[in-house]
């Protein structure tokens, strides 16, 4: 199950902002807090991974299989091994 | 004893009346003694939507205020002799019954029936609140759209904040081609995200808005295909095992054709 499929259509793209909008409604982090957040994080990542966009990290709340929320995190590091 | 299942959504106009309505018929259909409740106050709709706004004389709020006894507010339905509506009361506030008085009225009820189901008023209000008060499990309704659903995921919250249990899911006015061609969310991607039992999936259908507008319920008309995923989730809510299959558009003429070259079906 991937969370983060980045599908093309407006259906991929409601799915996408409802996946954001839910990490704010569920554990009650504004969005401007999220993307702190987020650029905090590839901060820290990238004093050991230089090449991370802080615009490709994502963020959603998930369920586990017992259904207790959980906070998932992608971070793509790009193509090849320059890091 | 009767079981206690409130139809609520979060947002408005996704399809809780709609939705009670015809499953109140559908358990009716099956059999089963069933009271419909309007606990929608000063925005009274479930009876035009089952043609019965003529014959009320009583309302929920007089029953609550000792006007009348409960069943001479109860209304027979016009098709169904063990269907019966509850209406809310048109000109009062909503806030003119409390929590208590609706749990004590809903248990009355439970002497009347085998099911009752509660038709909620959209928001997370106190009319929401003494709509899930006395339920023994709830129903969310959603369209595959961003703001419904994501009213659906804090009503799932409320739920299990008032240990209601999880709530099941009804996806409604599915259009499979959107779907298909990747305009609208699936039922999975829904599943998804919100993470709670599916009990079934309405398509769009034309003929809910000319049923609604003749204030006949669609699921009367035996020939109706979204009258019969009505009677299914009915058979669910009953504890049968009917499985849920996806919902395809009706194939088109030369889908069939090409189907049989195909050795399809
Ligand atoms: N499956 C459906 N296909 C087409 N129209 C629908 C469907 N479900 C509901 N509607 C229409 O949507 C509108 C809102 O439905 P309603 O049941 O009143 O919603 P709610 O009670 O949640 O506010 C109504 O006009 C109804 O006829
Ligand atoms: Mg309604």
């Amino acid at each position: 199950m991937n969370f983060f499929r980045r599908s093309k259509g407006s259906a991929g793209v409601a799915r996408d902002r409802l996946l954001t909008v839910l990490v704010s409604d569920r554990v009650k982090l504004t969005p401007a807090m999220i993307d702190n957040l987020k650029r905090e994080l590839s901060e820290v990542i990238k004093r050991y991974l230089p090449n991370i966009d802080s615009n490709m990290i994502d963020i959603a709340v998930t369920q586990t299989e017992d259904n207790t929320d959980q906070l998932e995190t992608r971070i793509p590091l790009g193509r090849g091994r320059k890091a | 004893m009767a079981k206690v299942i409130t139809v609520t959504s979060g947002k408005g106009g996704v399809g809780k009346t709609t939705s009670t309505a015809n499953l109140g018929t559908a358990l009716a259909m099956l059999g089963y003694k069933v009271v419909v409740m309007d606990a929608d106050i000063g925005l009274r709709n479930l009876d035009v939507v089952m043609g019965l706004e003529n014959r009320i004389v009583y309302d929920l709020v007089d029953v609550i205020e000792g006007n009348c006894r409960l069943r001479q507010a109860l209304i027979k339905d016009k098709h169904q002799s063990e269907l019966y509506l509850l209406p809310a009361a048109q000109t009062k506030d909503k806030d003119a019954v409390s929590q208590e008085e609706i749990i004590e009225l809903v248990d009355q009820l439970r002497d009347e029936a085998d099911y009752v189901l509660i038709d909620s008023p959209a928001g997370i209000e106190s009319g929401f609140k003494n709509a899930i008060a006395g339920a023994d499990e709830v129903i969310i309704v959603t369209t595959p759209e961003v703001s419904a659903v994501r009213d659906a995921d804090r009503i799932i919250g409320l739920c299990e904040a008032y240990d209601k249990g999880q709530p099941r899911l009804i996806v409604n006015r599915l259009r499979p081609k959107m779907v298909k061609s990747g305009e609208m969310m699936s039922v999975d991607d829904v599943l998804q995200i919100l993470a709670i039992d599916l009990i079934g999936i309405i398509p769009e259908d034309e003929d809910v808005i000319t049923a609604t507008n003749k204030g006949e319920v669609l699921t009367l008309d035996k020939s109706s295909r979204t009258g019969r995923y009505y009677t299914d989730i009915a058979r669910r809510l009953a504890g049968e095992e009917v499985p849920i299959e996806p919902i395809e558009d009706n194939p088109t003429l030369f889908e069939r054709i090409s189907g049989i070259f195909r050795g399809g079906r």
